[in-house]
């Protein structure tokens, strides 16, 4: 029982990461936006959310600083998208790979190594016990040790179906992602907006960021973003950046990799492990999609 | 007069194809030397025994041509894709599983080296192409695009070569320090890809040349080439055409799997000589051939001298630890390069200049 709380409970901090990266994912799609530099953002703000309480100790600071190389990071994307008219598959490949050469340099200049660095006297994010659950065995361990960070992004999500499909700057957002030359008709200054939304919702990498570096205990490891920046754009497909079903398909990756670490030590090899959570985002993109195509044929008779 | 315009056009397009990559270098080499400067180290002179160790002696020059090998056919492979529209990235799964199918059947198969390395170049070539036929079916079947596909396929493809060459195929005699990255067995020696002179790089590296101009040939001069190009820049015309894209989507996903795959071979059978666990994967090769592509705008011949100018900057940049500079330099400035490359810098200041022209002109008529 407390073995199927436990992997709950890791299920939910896989969740967490991939859930905001692949919100900021959603409201760049809809507003036409590719963004694939998710992965070298969220390497990017981990980093210097670590590396900010490493030296100044102070855990506000820290998460202010990842949210706001997030959103450097996003917003450099999208103007060389949006303005200077690049590729986005190239722009982000171009940011993933200088994030992780900077990362690394950074890395071996401050701290003499290319591996890990898990400083034992920094502690992490601060936990938040939720009031009366804590008293409770099973759903004490199923809730245990989460972040504030951890509740919010659930918060965020629904936050994010508010504002875009409730609002009308939502409405806007939407619009310009369906029509771009009917919105900018409309006198919406469809560039303006792309940059402004994407760059925003950038800032949720950072706190994507923070989770990773100082979600358990403050450590920093080369290339901690693992390919989460890719799944979650897989996630983001899934759901078709739907805020709401963003939560159903991130929670499909968490569990595929909270259940792939928690085999680990059995008779299956971690390598094949590791394979698992990629395998299930391939599957479940192409099930989605035969099933949606099936549905479409269907109606159409 | 005709006929000077069209010279002038020429060479306007020959400045356009060489501004963009020259402002792209020097934008990059001066953030590279910020960074440089910012750890307090002298950029001209990490710049200077960068050159020198890329370039400066016969040892250099070989092993950046060495390094050039797979970045070249990594290259390619994104060339044939993305000419005909198909973003695909999975060079780097295709590559890691040609390597290590390179190095089973060069290890294991029973017959004389030159046969051992003929079967080891189909093997990988095979390879590759059925990893890249997966990605292919996936898009054509179910939708599920290039980017997300290949991109997942890398991963598995690295950790499914990683437990082979960990568990099954490991080698036990190598490996006795714990720190070493597991390997397979050691070809022998016969079964390797020879240096083409003593000193020289191996013959991998002719192989990816002769296969730079066989993809010039089949782009330029065959109706492949059109075909696949028609694909790209318009679909739809493609098919009024009467060109079937299902078969040239399969046709051109083979065709680049089997670039990925034979460059894994020519690292494991030039350089190696086994599969090293991460071998391609810690490198970055694929990306950096992806780069070299992106940089000569998916040229063949461009991509070939991209590859060995990136490939300089890697192995000239491990002589910053010399220095005391981490090499991770030489990433940062490949980033740098590709995002400036990205930009349409260029083109967008000649619409500005030319509307700007174009507005006076208005008001003064």
């Amino acid at each position: 029982m407390t073995y199927l709380a436990q992997v709950i409970n890791s299920t939910i901090r896989e969740i967490t990461p991939i859930l905001l990266v692949a919100l900021c994912a959603g409201v760049c799609s809809k507003v036409q936006v590719f963004n694939i530099a998710l992965e070298g953002t969220l390497l990017m703000s981990a980093f210097f959310a670590f590396l900010t309480h490493y030296f100044l100790r102070n855990i506000f600071l820290s998460v202010a600083v990842a949210m706001a190389v997030a959103m450097c990071m996003t917003l450099i994307m999208s103007t060389f998208i949006v303005k200077l008219k690049g590729q986005p598959m190239i722009v982000g490949m171009a940011l993933n790979t200088f994030a992780r050469g900077f990362t690394t340099f950074l890395l071996s200049v401050i701290f003499h190594t290319k591996g890990a660095v898990n400083p034992s006297d920094l502690k992490g994010l601060t936990k938040f016990d939720l009031p009366v659950i804590k008293d409770i065995p099973f759903l004490s361990t199923v809730f245990g040790s989460l972040t504030v960070i951890d509740y919010l992004a659930f918060a965020l999500a629904i936050a994010m179906f508010i504002i875009m499909y409730r609002t009308v700057i939502g409405f806007r957002l939407r619009a310009l992602g369906i029509n771009k030359s009917a919105a900018g008709s409309l006198g919406i200054n469809v560039p303006r907006y792309q940059i402004l939304a994407t760059t925003l919702s950038g800032s949720m990498i950072g706190l994507a960021g923070c989770l990773l570096s100082l979600g358990r205990n403050a450590m920093f490891i080369q290339d901690i973003s693992g390919a989460r920046g890719y799944v979650a754009l897989a996630a983001n497909n899934l759901c078709k950046g739907h805020p709401l079903g963003a939560m159903i398909s991130s929670a499909l990756f968490g569990f595929t990799t909270a259940l792939a670490r928690s085999l680990q030590g059995t008779a299956i090899r971690q390598q094949l492990l590791q394979c698992i959570p990629y395998i299930a985002t391939i599957a479940a993109m192409a099930f989605y999609n035969a099933y949606a195509r099936a549905k479409a044929k269907r109606r159409s008779l | 007069m005709n006929n000077e315009r069209n010279w002038r056009r020429t060479l306007l397009g020959v400045v356009d194809t060489v501004t963009q990559p020259l402002i792209a270098v020097l934008i990059s080499l001066l953030l590279g030397a910020v960074v440089i400067l910012i750890i307090g180290k002298n950029p001209l002179a990490a710049y200077g025994s960068m050159i020198r160790g890329a370039f400066g002696k016969q040892v250099y020059l070989m092993n950046t041509l060495k390094r050039a090998t797979p970045i070249i056919m990594g290259g390619l492979a994104v060339c044939m894709a993305w000419r005909s529209g198909y973003e695909a990235m999975g060079g780097e799964g295709q590559m890691i599983l040609g390597a290590m199918a390179a190095a089973l059947v060069g290890y294991y198969l029973p017959a004389p080296g030159w046969v051992r390395i003929l079967a080891a170049l189909l093997a990988a070539a095979a390879a590759g192409a059925l990893y890249s036929t997966l990605s292919g079916w996936l898009f054509e079947r179910f939708d599920v695009t290039f980017v997300i596909s290949t991109l997942m396929l890398n991963y598995i493809a690295n950790y499914f070569a990683s437990f082979l060459c960990n568990y099954p195929l490991r080698d036990p005699e190598a490996n006795v320090y714990q720190m070493q990255n597991a390997q397979t067995g050691e070809l022998p020696a016969g079964a390797t890809l020879p240096p083409i002179a003593k000193g020289w790089v191996h013959w991998g590296f002719v192989l990816a040349v002769i296969a730079v101009i066989i993809v010039w040939f089949l782009f330029k001069k065959t109706s492949f080439g059109y075909k696949s190009r028609m694909g790209g820049l318009n679909p739809r015309f493609a098919l009024y055409g009467g060109i079937n894209a299902r078969r040239m989507l399969y046709l051109v996903m083979i065709l680049s799997g089997v670039m990925a795959g034979l460059g894994g071979a020519f690292e494991t059978l030039g350089s190696k000589s086994r599969y090293v666990d991460q071998m391609i994967f810690s490198t970055g090769y694929a990306w950096t051939g992806m780069v070299a592509a992106l940089l000569a705008n998916m040229n063949p011949i461009g991509t070939l001298v991209a590859s060995i100018l990136l490939a300089g900057l890697a192995v000239g940049s491990s002589q910053l630890m010399l220095m005391d500079i981490p090499l991770e330099v030489c990433n940062i400035i490949e980033g740098i390069i590709t995002l400036f490359m990205s930009a349409r810098m260029i083109r967008i200041a000649a619409g500005n200049i030319r509307r700007r022209k174009q507005a006076k002109g208005g008001g003064e008529a």
